[in-house]
């Protein structure tokens, strides 16, 4: 029987490495960066170093599978893929603010399979294992058991493009007097693993890309 | 609901919805809810006109 643990394992380790690499660039990569999808979607050297590294150690610990990231590409295949987010939430990286995550998962045949979701400003882990459970740090992670939506806490999130974030804004603006509250944390995989620890009783946003969601979803 | 998918949320009991299969609420959608309030906040985003985004 396929065992996902070690690949639990290779993630979290190289995760933490490029975790310390990107806090060691911050204060240099925040001085110079460019724009992809548009004027506010950012990317950082420490993006782009971020990713190099994860792919450098794939290749040594895991030679021939092939590799998707954000920065670089690539494509999911048939049999194991990794995927890459090298920083999730770069705007709080850009800004200082410390939500915001290096994510890696391992897909078969396209679905997950394990992953790790490493937060570099506090060093915290979260981690699962297809069949093996979520965890923070190891401790067991539970959803919150909340079953009235007027009580609920609602995370969300913002495409990029200004026409469809104001569609989404109107969205956001009829659901704030059906829920308790709502939060627009800035880090996908991190929202999607305070779902997983009833930090957030729900999570919902548009465009994600598989970087996005592959470890934390 | 059907599962888009099962993974680190949906491992700690989270209803998940991913890309791709919930056309409802937007085909490039991610959801995922505590199982107690899923099914209202998933007809409550609909009605709110997040499919439409």
């Amino acid at each position: 029987m396929f065992d996902p643990r070690p690949l639990v394992d290779i993630a979290t380790a190289i995760g933490r490495e490029a975790g310390a690499l990107v806090q060691r660039m911050r204060a240099s990569a925040v001085v110079s960066f460019d724009t992809k999808s548009t004027s506010t979607d950012v990317v950082t050297a420490a993006d782009r170093a971020s990713e190099q590294l994860v792919r450098t150690r794939l290749s040594e610990l895991r030679p021939g599978e092939p590799v998707l990231g954000e920065e670089e590409g690539g494509t999911v295949v048939e049999g194991l893929t990794w995927v890459v987010d090298p920083i999730d939430g770069t705007v709080n990286y850009l800004y200082g603010i410390p939500w915001y995550s290096v994510s890696i998962a391992a897909q078969l045949d396209g679905e997950s399979v394990a992953g790790a979701v490493v937060e570099p400003a506090t060093g915290r882990v979260w981690t699962a294992a297809r069949g093996y459970g979520a965890f923070l740090d190891g401790t067991p992670l539970h959803v919150s058991a909340t079953t009235d939506l007027s009580l609920s806490l609602l995370g969300y999130g913002f495409a990029y493009r200004p026409e469809r974030r104001q569609r989404q804004a109107d969205t956001w603006a009829a659901m704030a007097t059906r829920v308790r509250d709502l939060r627009r944390a800035g880090a996908a995989s991190l929202d999607l693993c305070s779902v997983a620890a009833g930090r957030l009783d729900a999570y919902a946003e548009h465009a994600l890309g598989r970087w996005d969601w592959a470890a934390g979803g | 609901m059907g599962l888009g998918g099962r993974w680190l949320t949906a491992a700690s009991g989270a209803v998940v919805r991913l890309p791709g299969s919930s056309p409802e609420l937007g085909e490039d959608a991610t959801f995922a809810a505590a199982p107690g309030i899923a099914d209202a906040l998933y007809s409550a985003l609909v009605e709110s006109g997040f499919g439409k985004v």
